[in-house]
Parts: structure tokens; sequence; C-alpha cells
């Protein structure tokens, strides 16, 4: 017998056949493991998913139940094998149908093909070509060497070669020998011994010492066929292996629940994301990578919440809003793509902004608890600013503003119970004026929201980036006195409720990543940089100013792209669609991690949120850098953009810490201050201030 | 760029010193994305676990060795 043999990867492989090619007519390859990778481990992980979906199909029986079933089936099947003499191999064909009848009760092809189906669905998910795998079968085909593939494996024959070719490995074999099909296996060495006969009547006058059998499996691939004189080669690839290990001990670890899951499921998604070329040449670039790395799994975990919420409540129809739903909008639609078999609700992108919805609200007069929303713009300039963010022209109401002693409109209000501004909107003349420009604002936002279908329906849900709900609010207070005013749910990435509160909705309002309502502290990070996740989201169009008619038609009028905020966004909008192919490239993987994995919205959240604490608190100087050059605009009714970036603070600020918090506590971004210090302790120290001034005001 | 950028996976140890100052600053109560002192441990320590323990190679080197012994005690 030769001396055991191992390399370390396909390079070394191909180097050593290379001096040896005279001698070797046939290289033979174990499967899985070898040519192919999982994305998840361990592989009966995908098994169990299938027991889990069929046992929702059939319904009455646990996940659990249906898994126990499909192990008793198979013990049987290899009893079976082994009392007739063969290896305790079984085939998946008997399997499955014998699965089926203990858990229906009696044979039932259409659930026999709906497992195939998902087993191989789900199996195709999870596979990939090794790297270097198909380079290698490529150069020993050139060199005239009959390549092989021969594998202890339940699936038929015919259903292994649909998952060798779905991963491109298909035209590359010669042949495929599968356990299940002999009834013998590598490790006894009887399916080596008939592969040998077989091949031996294609390639006359073969012998062992003619084969090579590579494999990672030292009893299967290299102890066995050495003892029938094939040169067995293990592939001791250690990297790889303990990748297995890890996610092994991670799916252990997800039973725990907390952060486990998600950190598991994510570890399914990079290392998908790793195989996949096309995204890993795509994410050189910053703001691609941000998108697939940070934004991407927030988005998706909310679109996944908000699957999860269309399946619950149902309703008729999903009104995306502009125009930081435009990618919530494209994620559903694509995500619609990925499941086709499922009915979904009609989605409608909307235009509506908080200026159009607070125009129409003030239809019966301007009340001062409304106005104040005006004071939330953190560059407000007084009644200037209440006028503006509803709409009304300020020189239609400069003199009687002077006659209250508003010497200047653009004087900023800091007692938002300011004596002046209370007189103002208690004076009659002001509220006559107020309500003519709102009736008129309000028709055409009915008869825009008519158009789209939203009074026709009995169910509807908005979808939209979130923080407060406003557009909720001032459409219900302008028709929720209607009739057909349907039964409105708010489906929110965030949901601060900081200006109007849950307005009474209760639960017809919901933050699914953040809702300050659920007083988790572990959720802020969203709310300590929104502006990051409004410019992941948004569309490359300006705000909705209002609408006009046009053929019978009610059209949007959109901010002109000439105004000076518009411009900067509009030199950002390259960067913007860049952060969005970043998040579509993940949702694809993130999506296939689901299928396999199954896991909810809510157990994967708590590892999301890690990666948002992360990429909020504690960046580094390229995201720091590359980030600060966005332009954010404030959709207030001015023509005002926001500065993300801060500048770096000194080691010597640090020995002053509540001046510099002080500092520092209202800018956008305060936490990208510390960035360039290289190292965490700094903004973690920060953040503990930050989060005891929270809880000492809150 | 000289460094690499942070990707998807947070080792344990970050995300637990993360979740500090949650723990100090808000007394929260949901675990959020703290992995638990106790199961960071038992974490850490299987994963060190498996990066000695080769129980592959061990196998391998074993079967090298009886290879060479019985090469010895053939040519006796």
């Amino acid at each position: 017998m030769k001396k055991p043999m191992r390399v370390k990867d396909f390079a070394a492989l191909q180097a050593w056949l290379e001096t040896r090619l005279d001698a070797i007519r046939c290289v033979s390859f174990d499967v899985f493991d070898t040519l192919l990778a999982r994305c998840i481990e361990p592989p009966d992980d995908i098994q169990r998913r299938v027991a889990a979906l069929l046992a929702e199909k059939i319904g009455g029986i646990t996940p659990d139940a249906a898994f126990e079933a499909r192990r008793a089936a198979e013990w049987e099947l290899r009893r079976a094998a082994l009392s007739d003499g063969l290896d305790h191999e079984c085939h998946f064909d008997p399997l499955v149908e014998s699965w089926v009848a203990r858990l229906a009760g009696h044979p039932d092809p259409a659930l026999v093909g709906f497992v195939h189906r998902t087993e191989r669905e789900l199996e195709s998910l999870a596979l990939t070509a090794k790297p270097g795998a198909l380079a290698l079968l490529e150069w020993l085909r050139a060199r005239g060497v009959r390549v092989i593939a021969v594998s202890d494996m339940y699936l038929s024959h015919d259903h292994l070669a649909a998952l060798l070719a779905d991963c491109g490995l298909g035209g590359l074999l010669d042949r495929l020998y599968v356990s299940s099909e002999f009834g013998l296996g590598k490790y006894s060495g009887r399916l080596h011994v008939r592969v040998l006969e077989l091949e031996g009547q294609t390639l006359e006058g073969l012998t062992p010492a003619h084969v090579v059998h590579v494999g990672d499996n030292l009893a299967s691939d290299m102890r066995a066929p050495m003892q029938l004189g094939i040169r067995g080669i293990y592939l001791d690839e250690r990297v790889e292996r303990l990748r297995r290990r890890r996610q092994t001990l991670s799916a252990e670890m997800a039973a725990l629940g907390g952060v486990w899951p998600g950190r598991r499921f994510f570890e399914v998604v990079d290392y998908r994301m790793e195989q996949d070329a096309a995204c890993q040449a795509a994410c050189a670039d910053f703001f691609h990578h941000y998108g697939a790395h940070v934004l991407g799994p927030a988005f998706s975990t909310f679109l996944l919440g908000l699957i999860e919420k269309i399946e619950t409540a149902k309703p008729d129809k999903l009104f995306f809003l502009a125009r930081d739903g435009y990618l919530f909008e494209k994620m559903y639609a694509r995500w619609r793509e990925l499941e086709p078999g499922k009915h979904w609700p009609e989605p409608v992108y909307v235009y509506a902004s908080r200026r159009v919805v607070a125009m129409a609200s003030v239809a019966e007069g301007l009340r001062p608890e409304q106005a104040v929303v005006a004071f939330y713009n953190p560059k407000q300039q007084g009644l200037l600013s209440v006028l503006k963010t509803f709409g009304l022209p300020a020189e239609d109401f400069a003199d009687l503003a002077r006659e209250q002693g508003f010497a200047d409109l653009a004087e900023p209000l800091h007692d938002w119970g300011d004596p002046r501004l209370l007189a103002f909107l208690a004076d009659e003349r002001v509220q006559t004026r107020i309500r003519s420009i709102g009736e008129i604002a309000r028709e055409r936002l009915r008869r825009y929201f008519e158009q789209q279908g939203f009074f026709a329906s009995e169910r509807v849900a908005l979808v939209d980036i979130g923080w407060n709900g406003t557009i909720q609010k001032f459409l219900r207070d302008s028709f929720g006195k209607r009739p057909d005013y349907p039964d409105v749910h708010g489906w929110y990435f965030a949901f601060v409720a900081a200006m109007h509160g849950d307005f009474g909705m209760g639960d017809r309002i919901e933050g699914l990543i953040l809702d300050a309502r659920r007083d988790d502290s572990y959720e802020r990070a969203p709310m300590d940089f929104e502006e990051i996740f409004e410019q992941g989201a948004r569309s490359g169009e300006g705000t909705t100013l209002g609408y006009a008619e046009q053929d019978g038609q009610v059209i949007p009028v959109l901010k002109d792209d000439g105004a000076p905020d518009r411009q900067g966004e509009i030199a950002c909008n390259p960067l913007i669609e860049r952060f969005q192919a970043g998040v579509l490239d993940h949702l694809e993987h993130f999506h296939a991690a689901w299928r396999l994995t199954g896991h909810h919205a809510t157990e994967i959240k708590p590892y999301v949120l890690g990666l948002l604490e992360r990429a909020v608190v504690y960046p580094n100087r390229e995201e720091v850098r590359e980030i600060s050059r966005l332009v954010h605009t404030e959709d207030f009714g001015h023509d005002h953009t926001l500065d993300i970036g801060v500048l770096p603070i000194r080691y010597f600020d640090l020995l002053r810490p509540r001046r510099l918090y002080r500092k520092l506590k209202n800018k956008p971004w305060k936490f990208s201050a510390f960035a360039h210090f290289g190292w965490t302790l700094p903004a973690w120290l920060f953040r503990l201030m930050h989060l005891l001034d929270v809880r000492r005001r809150s | 760029m000289s460094r690499k950028r942070i990707g998807l996976m947070l080792s344990v140890g970050r995300l637990w010193a993360m979740s500090r100052p949650f723990r100090l600053g808000c007394r929260s109560r949901t675990p959020g994305f703290s992995p638990g002192a106790r199961d960071l441990v038992v974490y850490e320590l299987r994963r060190l676990w498996h990066w000695i323990y080769e129980r592959e190679r061990l196998v391998y080197h074993v079967g090298s060795l009886q290879h060479v012994l019985n090469r010895i005690r053939r040519r006796q």
C-alpha cells in the first residue's frame, strides 16, 4: 500500500498531479466538501428546514415531529439495505414516499413532489463550487484525463447531477456515481470496487494504479481506496474545515436565542457573499460595500418584518411613500419575484411628503400643537418655518404677523408657547386665510390618493423610513372621518414617536427596527444617525411640494432641480445608487439565508442592532470620510442642507468631557468625531455618557 | 485602502464590549445584542478547542505512522 497523501488545496493538488499525468488515467473526486461547499452547517439543518416546510404545508404537525418521522423512515430503509447484504445506504425516492406516508397517513404524490422540489431548491441555494474546483476540472479535461465524481449521498443520481450543474460543474464530469443508486458506500470500499469495474468498461486496461481519488474524508476518501490500490488523496483544507465547525457551533448557540440566531444567520449570508465573485468585485467600491454590509442587513431585516406583517394583517395595498419608501418598494418587488407562488398585495409608490399632508391638514385651521412640528427642524426660523412647513406663503401673512409683534418672521422661536405665536394663531383673519389654502390642498390630496386607489381599499399599509408617522397622522386628520377611509397600518423602519406620540394608533403603527414605545435602548442606533438611513433609502427626485392637474389626472409637483439643496442632492445621487445596488445585492443572499434557516425578523434583529451600533457609534475613518460627502436635506419647507460629518476632536478635548458632550450632542452624527483616534475607547466612553444623559432626561 | 473594511461578522467579544454601555448606562431590561458573559466564554472556549484539536489531522498522522511502522516491520 502506498504512503498516505494529503494536499492543502486545489493548487497543491494540481501541482502534484502535473508531475504524474503520464501514469494517471482517471481522477475521481468526492462531491460534498470537496468539489462543493455548503454555506450552512450542519447539513442536517437543510433536512430540518424541509421538515419544517412540510409540517407547515400539512398542518397540525410540529417541525420536530416531521423531522423525527424522516429519521425513522430513513433508518428503516438503512436497516433493510443491511439485511439485503448491501451497505447501509438509502435512496431519496423511497425515503420521501415512506416519510410522506407516515405523516399524511397515506401516499400523497403531491406532497412527495413538494419535498423533492423543496430539498432540491434548498440544496441548490446552499451549495457553491469550491474556489479552484472549476479551474482544476477544466485543466484535467484539457489534458485528456477522465474526471469522475463519487459521492456517499442519499440523493438520486439525477438530483445530484442537477445540483452539480447548478454550481457550474455539470459539464466537467465524465460520470457521476452515487452510493444511493448502488446501495454501496465508499467507506466500505465496495462503491470504489464497483466504480473500478464500471470505469474499466470505458477505459480499457484500467487498473487501480491508474486512478487517483480525492476527498475530505479520511476513511472513505483515503483509507478505503488505498486498500484497493487506488491512490487516495486527503484534501486537508484547514480554513474551510474550521469554517464548517464554527458554523456548526453557531447553529448550536442559535438555540440559546438573543443575538445568536442573527449571528448564525449572517454567517450564512457572509459566506454566500464571499463566494459571489460579482458581489466581491462590486464591494471594492466603498458605497456598494456599505450598502451590502451595513444598510443591507438593516433594510433586509425590515423587509422581512414587513413580509411577516403582510402575512398577518393581509392589506389590500401597500403604499410606499416618496421619497424614502423608494428603495423599500424595489426590495419588495424583488422579494415578490423570489417568492412567486404567494399572493402579495399590490405596491403603489405615492408622492406624498410631510409638506403636502401638512397643507391639507390645515383645511380646518392651524392649531398650536400642529404648528410646533416646524420647530423639530434643527435650523428652524420661527414663524417663517411654521408657514413654510404648512405650505403657507409668508408674504400673505406678513402684515398680520407684524400686528402680533413679529418684527422678523425668520427669528427662531425657542419657546414653543411664545405668546406672539399663540396670538397669531388665535387671530381669526389668520385662520381664515389658512383654511382657504388648506381646503384647496386637501381637495388635491384627496383626488390624488383617490386616483391611487387609497379610498377604494378596505385595508392598506403605509411603508416608509418613518420616524414620526407624520403622513399617517395628517392623512387621518384630513380624511379620517370619511366613511370610506380605509383601515390604515403604518409599518416603518423606525418610529420615534417624538412629534405626536402614536396619536392613538396603538398597534396600527409600528417601527419594525426601532420603536420608541418598546423602550429598548439597544434599538436606538438608527435614532442617533437618522440621516444615513434616509439617504440610503431615498429616491433621486425632489420632494413633493404639491399637486397639479394634467389631462384630467392629478400629478405631483416636485421640488425644482435648480433649488440649492437639490443641486447638492443631485450631485450625490450616483453615490446613493451605489448604496442601493449594495443593499439589493445583500437582499439576494439574505433571501437565500432566510429560505435555508427560516428565521423570523425578530430572531435576527438583535444581531442587526449590533451591526447598526457598530456602524453608527464606532465608524472607521474611511466611513466618516466617505459618508460625510453626502448632502442631506430637511423636509421642512426650507432649502437647508445638513452637514453630516463633524470636525474631529483632539485628545485635549477628552479632558473636558462635559463641554465636549454639550458641543457634540446635537450634531447629526456625533460619534463620527471619534473615528480618527483609530481605537474605540473614546467613542465607547462617549456612548456611555450619552446613554446616561438619555436615561437622566427620561 | 490600508485597512480591511468591516464586514458582516462582528466578533462575539466586540458585541459584548459594545453592549456594556447599555448595561451600565441604561440598565436595559432586554438582552439586546449582548451575547451574555457566560455564553461568550462557552463559545470562545469551544471555538478555541476546534482550533486546537484537529481530529482529521490526528487520524491522518496516526495512519502515516502506521504505514511507516508496517514498512519497517516488513523489512525486518
